[in-house]
Formats: structure tokens, sequence, C-alpha cells
């Protein structure tokens, strides 16, 4: 069984056994595949060492507790709205500022591949441009202006080559960063299952 | 070509730059250290560059 195979076959016996949180669990399951074969291990050797989907899903629905939530009365759902919107001044502004740190520190850490690509085309085109000049400028103003030209020219390349791949591996890894940093700000606002007396 | 640049691009590009500087250099020193003969002599108005 490959990892496609595994992860379909845990979607169906998730289904079946009624687990509530399946895409949570597929979620894992695959990061968790996805990890041991970035560490070198082949995809046999890692559904082998897993539990069978069957075995999971049968897990899962045990460790379910059952929920029994009690209904809010009319008036204490009254009062929460009326206390929610007479305290948005407050909290409105605390949480736009929230939003707003978050937006400046993704912005900020992509700062870094976006001025890299921007010396990276800067670099590249330039000393492109630069390296055909190089031969005017020789013929015009003398060999040893050409010369300093040229070599101007391939410093320039070099530099937009060294940002590019800068930009592309930084990019690489923040993209991963960001998908598992806004993940973990997306759970932190998931409802989660407790018990209810 | 673009595969091997890809696998060597920091070999590639760091030859690059210190080429580049050793060319540079070598110009310079070629000139007998005359900084002037690199200098701009033209009669262009660099602030003026962007208006019409």
């Amino acid at each position: 069984m490959n990892k496609i195979q595994f992860i379909k076959a845990l979607a169906t016996e998730l289904a079946q056994a009624q687990v509530r949180d399946t895409a949570n669990t597929l979620d894992y399951y695959e990061e968790l595949i996805d990890d041991r074969l970035e560490d070198g291990e082949s995809e046999l050797t890692i559904i082998a060492s897993l539990e069978s989907p069957r075995q999971i899903a049968a897990r899962l629905s045990d460790e379910r507790p059952i929920i029994r939530q009690r209904k809010t009365a009319p008036m204490t759902l009254a009062l929460i709205i009326m206390v929610v919107v007479l305290g948005s001044p407050l909290w409105g502004s605390l949480l736009l500022t929230a939003i707003l740190l978050i937006a400046v520190g993704y912005f900020l850490i992509w700062l870094v591949p976006a001025l890299a690509a921007i010396f990276a085309i800067s670099g590249i085109v330039g000393g492109g441009v630069s390296f055909f000049l190089a031969i005017i400028a020789g013929v015009r103003q003398g060999w040893l202006i050409g010369s300093m030209q040229f070599g101007l020219s391939i410093a320039m390349l070099g530099v937009g080559l060294l940002c590019a791949g800068l930009a592309w591996y930084s990019g690489c890894y923040l993209v991963k960063w960001s998908v598992s940093l806004t993940r973990w700000l997306l759970s932190k606002f998931k409802a989660r299952d407790k018990e209810v007396a | 070509m673009l595969v091997s640049l890809k696998e060597n691009w920091l070999k590639v590009s760091l030859i690059l730059i210190v080429l580049g500087l050793v060319i540079m250099v070598a110009s310079y020193w070629a000139s007998g250290d005359n900084t002037q003969l690199f200098e701009y002599h033209g009669v262009h108005d660099w602030f003026r560059t962007f208006y019409l």
C-alpha cells in the first residue's frame, strides 16, 4: 500500500466509523508520512510501521466522548450579545491591531525574497545589457573603459544569479513556513470538543 | 546547461563575481591607477533624467 492508497483507505474507514475530525486526522497522517519520507524512509516501510486504517478509525471513534451540550438560555444569549455589541469599541480595536500585526509579520518575512528577486532581476537584466554595451564602450571609448564595463557586467550577472538563488530558496522555505504558521493560527480558532456535564 | 546552472548556481555566481572584480581591478591597474579615466565626462543633467 502506498501513501495515496493509505490516505484513501483511512478516509473511507474514518467516514464509516463516523469520526468527526476527519480532515485533521488525514492532514496529520499525510504530514507524518511526508516528514518521514523527507528523512529518507520508503513509503512501504512507513506505512507498514503505522496502524492499519481500520485500527486508526476504531481507536479514534473510541476516543471520542459523547457530547451533550446544554442549550443557552435566551436571556443569557441576549446578555452576551449586548456585552459583545457594547464592548465592540474595545475588542474591535484590539482585534484590528492583532490582524494588522499578523499582516505586518507576513509582509516583513516576505520582504527578504521579494528584495532578493528585485536584485536578481536588476542584476541579470542590467548585467546582460551591460555585457553588450561593453563592446560599444570598448570601440568608442577605448579598451580600458570597455574592459571595466565588461568586468562590471560579469560581476552584476554574478550578483543577480546569487540573489536569484537566494530568492528561490528563501521563497520555498517561506511558503512552507507560512502554510504551517497559518495552519497553527487557524487551529487556535477551531472549536474543540469538550464534555459538558 | 540550465540543469547544471541550477545545481551549481552558488559556485557559478561566486565565480562570476570574483571574475568580474578581477577584470575591473586589472582594467584599473592597466590604466595606471587613473581614476579620471572612468569618471563621467558627459553633459547630461542626471537630475532631469525622468523629467521632460
